[in-house]
């Protein structure tokens, strides 16, 4: 039995241990937690530009493929006035006729959240995935000269949360529509 | 008697055991530069592109005035929206944007008015541990064809 006692550790010897222990790990954790984030991040703005890139393809099929007039919210009058600077004062919503003569409405959809949608024929499409958020979309419409198409000058902001950071891009796109 | 280490066997224990942190620790050191360097290429990616966008959209709008900027100039886009600015001599005295890129496009032209072609060349260019880094696009313009 005294031999057995012997060859347990001392008070001493597990304190030591535990305060190397005690030294080593918070760094150990550190190095891992930001590793973790970096991932997170890159991930995060690869989603970002991924999705940034599809909402710049449906502005443009609806902007440049389908719109021929940019109206006011009656669908009625042209709102584009005929200017080269300084550029008309940015609006969050954009009313359209299509080449069919139905209304579009392109607006950020603030209730769920944060998404492009897109209103034509009574129903309300969504361009862009719930995985981001889509914020200042902001529209200017201008013509320089009578002969030439519509100008509609779009930008908006892509964001996502990645590891209790906000990161996000900013996009800005002219486009031309189908008709003078 | 009791059996204890020699101090041979513990300066081969903590050599071995320093070897590993160390090997450890610059594994890690290089994964952390790496994520960061791409993470600023996408970003620099980003801005390059939405630069060609914008000039592409330039060039549709007026060919004239379009041919007339880019005279075999270089032009900085220090902001996120890019606008026509002011001409430098090179791209690295072009202010940052975001205080870490330079973002600018050199322009070659050749011949004049509607039978002018203009050669770009899109450039973000940052520094990052002592290194430089860049994104770059290449595209010729003309009124016909890009």
């Amino acid at each position: 039995m005294a031999r057995m006692k012997n060859k347990s550790f001392t008070l001493v010897e597990l304190l030591v241990s535990v305060f190397i222990v005690a030294l080593i790990l918070p760094p150990v954790f550190a190095i891992f937690f930001s590793m973790m984030r970096q991932q997170i991040v890159l991930t995060s703005y690869s989603d970002i530009l991924k999705q940034g890139e599809n909402i710049h393809v449906n502005l443009k099929h609806l902007i440049e493929d389908r719109s021929i007039l940019i109206t006011d919210s009656g669908f009625t009058a042209n709102v584009c006035p005929l200017i080269t600077s300084p550029t008309p004062t940015p609006a969050s919503t954009l009313y359209a006729i299509d080449t069919e003569g139905a209304p579009i409405k392109l607006y950020q959809e603030v209730a769920s959240p944060n998404r492009i949608a897109s209103d034509s024929a009574s129903k309300t499409y969504f361009l862009t995935s719930a995985s981001v958020f889509v914020n200042n979309l902001k529209f200017t419409c201008f013509k320089i000269n009578d002969k030439n198409p519509t100008i509609v000058k779009v930008s908006y902001a892509v964001k996502k949360s990645a590891f209790y950071k906000d990161i996000s891009l900013q996009y800005f796109y002219t486009f031309h529509t189908k008709a003078q | 008697m009791r059996k204890s280490f020699s101090l041979i066997e513990v300066i081969i224990f903590i050599s071995i055991l320093s070897m590993f942190l160390v090997s450890a620790a610059t594994i890690v050191t290089v994964m952390l530069q790496q994520n960061t360097l791409q993470i600023n290429k996408l970003k620099a990616r980003h801005y390059t592109n939405q630069l060609m966008e914008w000039v592409r959209e330039e060039k549709n709008t007026n060919w004239l005035t379009f041919v007339n900027h880019a005279s075999n100039n270089v032009y900085c886009f220090q902001n996120e929206e890019p606008s026509w600015g002011a001409t430098v001599t090179t791209g690295s005295d072009c202010p940052f944007l975001n205080a870490f890129y330079q973002r600018y496009i050199i322009f070659t032209t050749t011949g004049s008015g509607a039978y002018a072609q203009v050669q770009a060349v899109i450039k973000t260019d940052w520094q990052e541990v002592g290194n430089s880094y860049s994104t770059s696009i290449h595209t010729l313009f003309s009124q016909w064809q890009e």
